[in-house]
């Protein structure tokens, strides 16, 4: 089961609206490498993983990235917030209101709708890990190109943060992947 | 145990190799939130130093002090994951898990629920909507 703490990871506070910058951070909660995308694959993949270690990872970076996909959203909500119809049309998001009104939703920043059409489900651990290896180097190579786009501290530091767990995330499921494949490789000896 | 004695824990034990061969390097813990993660071979910044995030008022104050521990706790939680033999990993766990916890009661005595387990629950009307939600910024 799940439960809500009601706490972000990190602390958010966005003094200064900026649109634009909330359509593009947008892609980090619906698009092909953001938080939500990451939870699921983590959370689908953890039932064929082949031992505790697996099964225990897979599990809490998953729910760790529910987290991150909570303050992706308030990114968005307070970057957004305050934003009239004048301003939304000024950076062209009237697709956006007119679709949606002022609720957020599962796109990349070009408005392509959140697919798991990609999502490497194998049911084979090496493949699958390193799958999520990759998935959180194109995480942390999102992040920094959302922080290239702003000089706001406020939004500096929750980016900072973010990219900062995929470095995290990286590294135990290389760990995990170097400990399966050794595992392999000492049972391929065994057949020959 | 409080902030100071768990600084001087992490001091001594920066370094220590286990049995388990993984040594522990350790931020301090008052930097854990700015830096994102407790395991400082592993913080890499881009381009920027992280800024600290400041507390403008006790409430704030409690608040990342909750999350400090939070996420020193998701760290060793994901750490032992990948290698449940260490000792040093599990003690330090521990002792983080406790001072979440105190951290959470010390939040939720004075400000409402984090958690639907709260004591603070306890009230009426339900306190559980009561407490601004996370994504609502109050400063605003």
């Amino acid at each position: 089961m799940f439960r809500y703490e009601k706490m972000l990871w990190y602390p958010i506070s966005i003094k200064k609206k900026d649109l634009r910058l909330a359509s593009v951070i947008k892609t980090q909660y619906g698009g092909p490498y953001g938080e939500l995308g990451a939870a699921l694959r983590y959370l689908n993949q953890r039932y064929t993983m082949p031992d505790d270690r697996g099964k225990a990872l897979l599990t809490d970076i998953g729910t760790e990235e529910l987290g991150h996909v909570e303050m992706v959203v308030t990114l968005y909500y307070q970057l957004m917030q305050g934003a009239t119809l004048d301003e939304l049309k000024a950076v062209g998001l009237e697709k956006h209101y007119g679709q949606h009104g002022m609720e957020i939703f599962m796109t990349d920043a070009m408005g392509v709708p959140f697919t798991v059409a990609n999502i490497g489900a194998t049911g084979d651990p090496l493949a699958d890990l390193s799958e999520n290896m990759g998935a959180e180097e194109k995480a942390r190579a999102t992040y920094e190109h959302l922080m290239d786009l702003t000089d706001d501290i406020d939004v500096l530091g929750p980016l900072s943060y973010l990219r900062e767990r995929e470095i995290i995330h990286f590294e135990r499921f290389k760990e995990l992947y170097i400990y399966y494949k050794n595992q392999k490789k000492m049972k391929m000896k065994k057949v020959k | 145990m409080n902030r100071k004695h768990l600084m001087e824990h992490q001091k001594q034990n920066s370094n220590l190799s286990t049995n388990n061969t993984i040594s522990l390097n350790l931020v301090p813990i008052d930097e854990v939130l700015q830096k994102g993660t407790i395991f400082s071979e592993l913080y890499e910044p881009y381009k920027i130093i992280p800024p600290k995030p400041i507390a403008e008022n006790e409430q704030e104050r409690l608040l990342h002090e909750l999350q400090t521990y939070a996420i020193a706790g998701m760290d060793l939680n994901l750490f032992l994951d990948v290698y449940p033999d260490n000792r040093e990993g599990i003690k330090l766990f521990n002792m983080i898990r406790e001072r979440k916890n105190e951290a959470v009661k010390n939040y939720e005595d004075k400000y409402g629920p984090i958690q639907i387990s709260s004591n603070s629950l306890n009230g009426v009307p339900w306190p559980w909507n009561m407490s601004s939600w996370p994504w609502e910024d109050e400063n605003q």
